[in-house]
């Protein structure tokens, strides 16, 4: 699975595994993101706005819900950019719009 | 991680209440018929928001499709009667949220879907046959 981890504002470090994501959305000021394939995708520092999600799927006739990968991103001027990890392949793509 | 659905409640638009199912069917169908639509909508109450919402269809059983047959049209109204006017221009064979023929549906609030409006135009000279089909929903959510 991979996780992201980030610093905020106030020099604290966070990760997925120890915070919440929504928690410290506004406060981030580094933002990376560890692969099960242990590669550490690095997004510039001091962005005005960060990105995170994981992007999921549910078919009909089931409560349960696939994750089928993961992003981190930021935001530069009327775009946003995402590095995304599929999480069965571990395959990175990049994505702008 | 363990999140609560409700993706797969179909509503009755007269009660507004919603009923689980395993399948999704239209029924026996004859040759140039539409169905009346059924609604579903998506709703995942345990995150702060749900985003990039987008349905796909992912089986129509042994049909031929064809991109003038199966109705889809997401609406924030519940509307008795309602015949969606778009159509999935084809199926979501990977079942991956980056298929091109998924279609995108706005959010009705931050942790639901709007109400999508699917049917099925039969076609004309198609024998009568009974119209099951299978969809997937993909969103994004962060924690």
């Amino acid at each position: 699975m991979a996780i992201w981890k980030a610093k905020t504002k106030d020099g604290k470090e966070v990760s997925e595994i120890d915070s919440s994501w929504v928690d410290n959305e506004d406060n981030i000021t580094d933002l990376i993101m560890i692969t099960d394939s242990h590669q550490i995708i690095q997004l510039p520092k001091n962005m005005e706005k960060y990105v995170q999600a994981k992007t999921a799927s549910a078919e009909l006739g089931s409560n349960d819900i696939q994750i089928e990968s993961r992003y981190i991103g930021f935001k530069l001027g009327n775009n946003t950019v995402r590095i995304r990890v599929n999480e069965k392949t571990q395959n990175i793509s990049i994505e702008v719009d | 991680m363990s999140l609560t659905l409700r993706h797969n409640d179909i509503i009755n638009v007269n009660t507004e209440s919603t009923v689980f199912t395993q399948s999704m069917t239209f029924g026996t169908l004859a040759s140039g018929e539409v169905s009346q639509a059924i609604i579903v909508s998506l709703n995942v109450p345990d995150v702060k928001a749900i985003a990039h919402i987008k349905l796909g269809l992912i089986s129509i059983g042994n049909m031929e499709f064809n991109n003038e047959m199966f109705g889809v049209e997401a609406n924030n109204e519940l509307a008795v009667n309602y015949t969606p006017t778009e159509y999935f221009q084809g199926i979501n064979t990977d079942g991956l949220s980056t298929s091109a023929y998924n279609i995108d549906i706005s959010n009705r609030n931050q942790n639901s879907s709007a109400y999508v409006y699917l049917n099925i135009n039969v076609p004309l000279n198609n024998i009568p046959d009974t119209y099951v089909l299978r969809y997937k929903w993909f969103f994004d959510f962060a924690e």
